[in-house]
């Protein structure tokens, strides 16, 4: 009862979920980021708004693990650049939790629907794995760009000099 | 370390909640990945530049000399009375907030302080505090405030993340030109000592022996020696590469790293086709071997010193006009700068086609052509034959580096040579492109490792559009004109949108050019097999 | 913050003229020596703004392109946008400071697709500014019927547009209700939008309550409190011929009058310190008024100076053998 309760209220859960993530930012981009709708002037505000709809859809939903991954991925792409620390870039996963326990305070003395609501808390839980696992891969993937960068910027260089062999042909 | 930790929400609140009231008040951190690192003292040194020594931005004392303020305030005095723009744009800017959201800084990293008008304040603030009225009766109500060491390495923090794009001073319905405004205070800056590695090393090594990296003739030789072998293998066809050829009819200029970086060297390959099958009269110079200039990020007077050996050494070798490869801010300085730090060019002629007796009359007093121009007159006089279909394993979009796009409108030259050299072209969208491009993010001297998250947080935008298109048509490398690009897009495709390579426009035209006597061509010019000559299409 | 005391400000200049009426000595100085002052300064001001400004050269030719550069005879360019003669420029500029050119910009391409809000919004800006600056403008010029006898047949023309659609009595102008529309969107476009808030000084409201009062007080004067129209043309008369009324006509004049006139003169005080020079900065922007002619015609550093080079004699000194050793063209053996 809990699902259906939060399946019928999907869009204000997830309007709820952005508004906090957007607030994780300075008030003065805060609004820019929520109101510019623009995916190319805006990339930023666009992929919270579409990561967080997704996710909220899978949560109450039937947990799509592509649907999740993709939303996870595009989320710590965006954190993983920006000024935050592992924990408080995935920090405004949890706020979910939060925000359906204030909505469905009212059907929440139902014990049918506390069950329920471990079973969201658990599916949270997982979808924060998966974040801090692509987080992580992100992170990774910033250091290997840099090794990269650095052979191409000289590649031909090492390769006239060393020789084309011992270059990895990163192509 | 659980004592330690916040709950999530307090955390959001704690650490990312309301700045301060006043942005004046909201000090600079220096956090590893978003900076650039101090210039090399030997370097500095080289080139004279002031104050050389050993700091680092993140340590608390940037050992300034004693009288900092004094050669700051009266180097602002000095170009206020020498520049224009500055002196206009320092008072007519009613902060309207329509550049706000223009500046890939803003939009990737969501900091205030990334808003053209307020990285624009920041100096402003200083201006009206010592060089107007309102400023030193009224101080912090009209926007004025002290000149502090904090107000500093403010301006170091932010003015190294500009990357002098011009994308702000399109919207701006003064043409406030915040690339201006960084190029004044990143000279002022200079005056105190404080430069960057990855702009004063490059700028030394170009001083010294030609180009950026600091290769000398004989390495110069050796690239250019290698690249035709190369070429031969892909091709079957042996081209000339000659260097410091006296009595040639044309100069040609590149930007360095398209003989020893990739993908840039692909570009090299295909201008040294096209000029072998022309039969063009021209060559290389070891000594001008460098078309960019990193003198353009520090100071007009560092770009006019290693800009100097264009002229000269066309004067020289007694050519009688100059071509340019593809370049940005290589461009920015030889269509807007060249002719008056160095010319007048009078020992040159007009530059004219020797195949198609096209005068470029647009570049008559420079005399200086850009390749794009050269090649589309080529083209359009059907001078060289193409196959495109040998690009069919590209889907390709264009990315207009800012330079070329927003100081000189090269927009329809290089898109002509595309459609003609390539058959799947997919434009992004529109509010991403031509006039209103977005930067690469590593622009003006900032395409450091150091500061890679800063970078990729600018280059955001762009990644975002080309991975708009990789999704809707399937598109798989983005060219552009700009060695900054070329270096730099990679990393940002990489992590914003895999699967999009970068390369260049005479790549494309390498690899579609019908070369007289060539062999059966298997692959294109990076040695990927064409379409149909390796079993399926690996679209 | 910066938004109440800027009202603050204005509140006070209002107070001081309304108290200032009471009085005829305080009326002489409202409406006679104070406008005089003003008129002094904004002209000495502005003068002194725009030499100052024109006096630093241009020392590099930097238009900031929007379109497509003049280069092959059968590529078109963008004549406006990316003008390369000073006719391209003339329209350029034109575009820029009679429809904003660069402000529409900003919706051009977004309103292609998509959700509208934010198109919409920067859309409104132009339109704002353009609705702001424009009513400004017809009212100002409306204003010299004040100043003048007989009045010049473009006064009365922008006049009769401005009423041309004849409703109440008197007739309504347009200009009246637009601008004070348009000064209320400016202004609650800075308070509301978290990033505007940001950016804005005391400086940046301090006109906007300005020119709103003197707004609301002339429209005040217009429609509702009817003042003596026939007293207040003796005054600006005497004004611009320098020969001043005496006390009996001042007396005859209501002292919202004097509230609007004094408000009228702090501006033309004010005008020159502050943001709005953007007035007369506009034309001076270098990289708005030059052609992009760059690669055609030389521009000229008027400071030019000569720099310290690595010339080539130096350089082949310096790498002489191993360019000998690559084979490589010598111009010293």
């Amino acid at each position: 009862m809990l699902f259906e309760f939060l399946r019928d209220h999907r869009e204000r859960i997830a309007a709820k979920w952005f508004d906090s993530a957007v607030k994780t930012y300075p008030s003065d981009s805060a609004g820019f980021l929520a109101k510019q709708k623009d995916q190319f002037a805006n990339p930023v505000g666009v992929t919270l708004r579409t990561a967080t709809q997704r996710l909220v859809g899978e949560l109450c939903g039937d947990m799509n693990s592509s649907v999740i991954l993709e939303a996870v991925d595009d989320l710590a792409r965006i954190r993983a650049v920006q000024d935050y620390s592992p924990s408080q870039a995935l920090a405004l996963l949890f706020d979910i939790k939060r925000i359906v326990r204030d909505i469905a305070s009212d059907i929440l003395s139902d014990s049918k629907a506390v069950d329920e609501l471990f079973e969201f808390d658990s599916r949270v839980d997982l979808v924060i794995l998966h974040a801090f696992d692509r987080f992580e891969a992100k992170r990774e993937k910033m250091f290997d760009i840099r090794t990269r960068e650095a052979q191409r910027r000289v590649q031909k260089l090492t390769e006239r000099v060393v020789g084309t062999d011992s270059q990895d042909d990163s192509v | 370390m659980s004592d330690d930790m916040p709950k999530p929400e307090q955390l959001a609140q704690i650490s990312y909640g309301p700045p301060p009231k006043n942005w004046m008040d909201n000090p600079v951190k220096f956090r590893t990945g978003t900076f650039n690192y101090s210039a090399n003292p030997d370097s500095a040194r080289y080139v004279d530049f002031p104050y050389p020594r050993k700091w680092m931005p993140m340590e608390d004392d940037w050992q300034l000399p004693e009288n900092w303020q004094e050669i700051i305030l009266n180097g602002l005095k000095d170009r206020l009375n020498k520049y224009r723009t500055l002196r206009v744009f320092m008072d007519i800017c009613v902060r309207c907030g329509a550049c706000a959201d223009k500046c890939h800084f803003f939009i990737g990293s969501g900091d205030p302080k990334n808003m053209p008008v307020l990285r624009a304040e920041l100096l402003r603030s200083v201006y009206r505090n010592d060089f107007t009225t309102a400023g030193k009766i009224l101080g912090k109500i009209a926007g004025a405030r002290k000149l502090t060491v904090g107000v500093l390495k403010e301006w170091f923090f932010y003015f190294f993340q500009c990357t002098e794009c011009r994308r702000c001073s399109v919207y701006c319905p003064y043409g406030i030109d915040t690339a201006e405004i960084t190029m004044m205070v990143r000279e002022l800056l200079n005056l105190v000592g404080l430069n960057i590695d990855w702009i004063t090393t490059p700028v030394a090594n170009c001083f010294r022996t030609g180009n950026h990296l600091g290769i000398q003739p004989h390495g110069f030789a050796d690239s250019l020696e290698f690249a035709v072998d190369e070429l031969e293998e892909l091709t079957g066809v042996r081209v000339e590469a000659p260097i410091n050829r006296k009595g040639a009819e044309i100069l040609f200029v590149a930007p360095s790293a398209d003989y020893f970086a990739t993908p840039h060297y692909y570009t090299l390959l295909g201008y040294l086709a096209l000029f072998h099958e022309i039969g063009l009269d021209y060559t290389w110079s070891a000594y001008a071997s460098e078309g960019g200039n990193f003198g353009l990020f520090h100071s007009a007077e560092t770009m006019k010193r290693l800009n100097n050996k264009i002229y000269a050494e066309a004067k020289r070798l007694g050519v009688k006009w100059i071509l340019g490869g593809e370049c940005g801010h290589m461009w920015r300085v030889l269509h807007q700068y060249m002719d008056t730090i160095n010319g007048p060019a009078d020992f040159l002629e007009v530059p004219k086609s020797p195949l198609t007796g096209t005068v470029f009359e647009n570049t008559k007093s420079t005399k200086m052509v850009h390749i794009s121009e050269f090649t589309a007159d080529l083209i359009k006089h059907d001078k060289i034959k193409l196959d495109p279909s040998r690009n069919d394993h590209w889907r390709i979009t264009y990315h207009d580096s800012c330079n070329p796009a927003r100081a000189m409108g090269l927009l329809e030259e290089p898109r002509y040579i595309i459609n003609k050299t390539c058959n799947n072209f997919f434009e992004m969208p529109e509010n991403t492109i031509r006039e209103q491009t977005f930067c690469c993010g590593s622009g003006s001297g900032l395409g450091t490792d150091e500061n890679l998250e800063m970078r990729l947080r600018g280059g955001m935008p762009r990644g975002n559009a080309a991975r708009y298109v990789r999704d809707k048509h399937g598109v798989n490398i983005c060219l552009c004109m700009c060695a900054i690009d070329k270096a730099t897009l990679p990393a940002v495709m990489d992590y914003w949108a895999p699967g999009v390579e970068i390369g260049g426009v005479h790549e494309m035209v390498g690899n579609a050019l019908i070369l007289k006597g060539e062999k059966e061509r298997d692959t294109d010019l990076r040695g990927t097999p064409l379409v149909g000559k390796e079993g399926t299409g690996d679209v | 913050m910066r938004a109440v005391f800027s009202l603050a400000v204005v509140i006070i200049l209002v107070l001081i003229a309304q108290v200032g009426a009471g009085s005829a000595g305080m009326r002489y100085l409202l409406g006679v020596i104070i406008p005089y002052i003003a008129m002094a300064v904004f002209l000495i001001g502005m003068v002194y703004r725009v030499i100052k400004w024109a006096r630093s050269p241009v020392p590099f030719r930097i238009p900031v392109t929007c379109g497509q550069e003049k280069s092959l005879p059968w590529i078109k360019s963008s004549k406006l946008d990316n003008p390369h003669t000073t006719l391209g420029v003339i329209g350029r500029m034109a575009l820029e400071i009679l429809c904003f050119r660069s402000l529409f910009r900003n919706t051009k391409t977004e309103l292609r697709k998509g959700p509208t809000l934010t198109y919409g919004s920067s859309k409104y800006l132009w339109l704002g500014a353009l609705v702001f600056h424009w009513s400004f403008l017809i009212i100002f010029i409306r204003h010299f019927k004040y100043f003048t006898e007989p009045i010049p047949s473009f006064v009365l023309l922008a006049q009769n547009l401005d009423g041309f659609f004849q409703v109440g009595l008197p007739i309504v102008y347009i200009t009246d209700i637009l601008i004070l529309v348009a000064l209320t969107y400016l202004l609650f476009r800075r308070l509301l939008d978290a990033k505007l808030r940001y950016i804005s000084l005391a400086g940046d409201y301090i006109p906007l309550f300005l020119i709103g009062g003197i707004a609301v007080t002339g429209v005040l004067m217009r429609y509702f409190t009817k003042t003596d129209i026939v007293a207040v043309k003796q005054l600006a008369i005497g004004l611009v011929t320098f020969s001043p009324v005496g006390a009996d006509v001042l007396g005859q004049i209501s002292s919202i009058f004097f509230i609007h006139i004094f408000l009228v003169s702090v501006l033309f005080i004010y005008f020159p310190f502050s943001k709005l020079v953007h007035l007369g900065g506009v034309f001076l922007s270098p990289t708005r008024n030059l052609a992009n002619n760059n690669r055609m015609e030389r521009h000229v550093n008027p400071w030019d100076y000569p720099v310290k080079v690595h010339t080539y004699e130096e350089w082949e000194d310096e790498f002489r053998d191993v360019m000998k050793a690559a084979g490589l063209p010598l111009d010293k053996e």
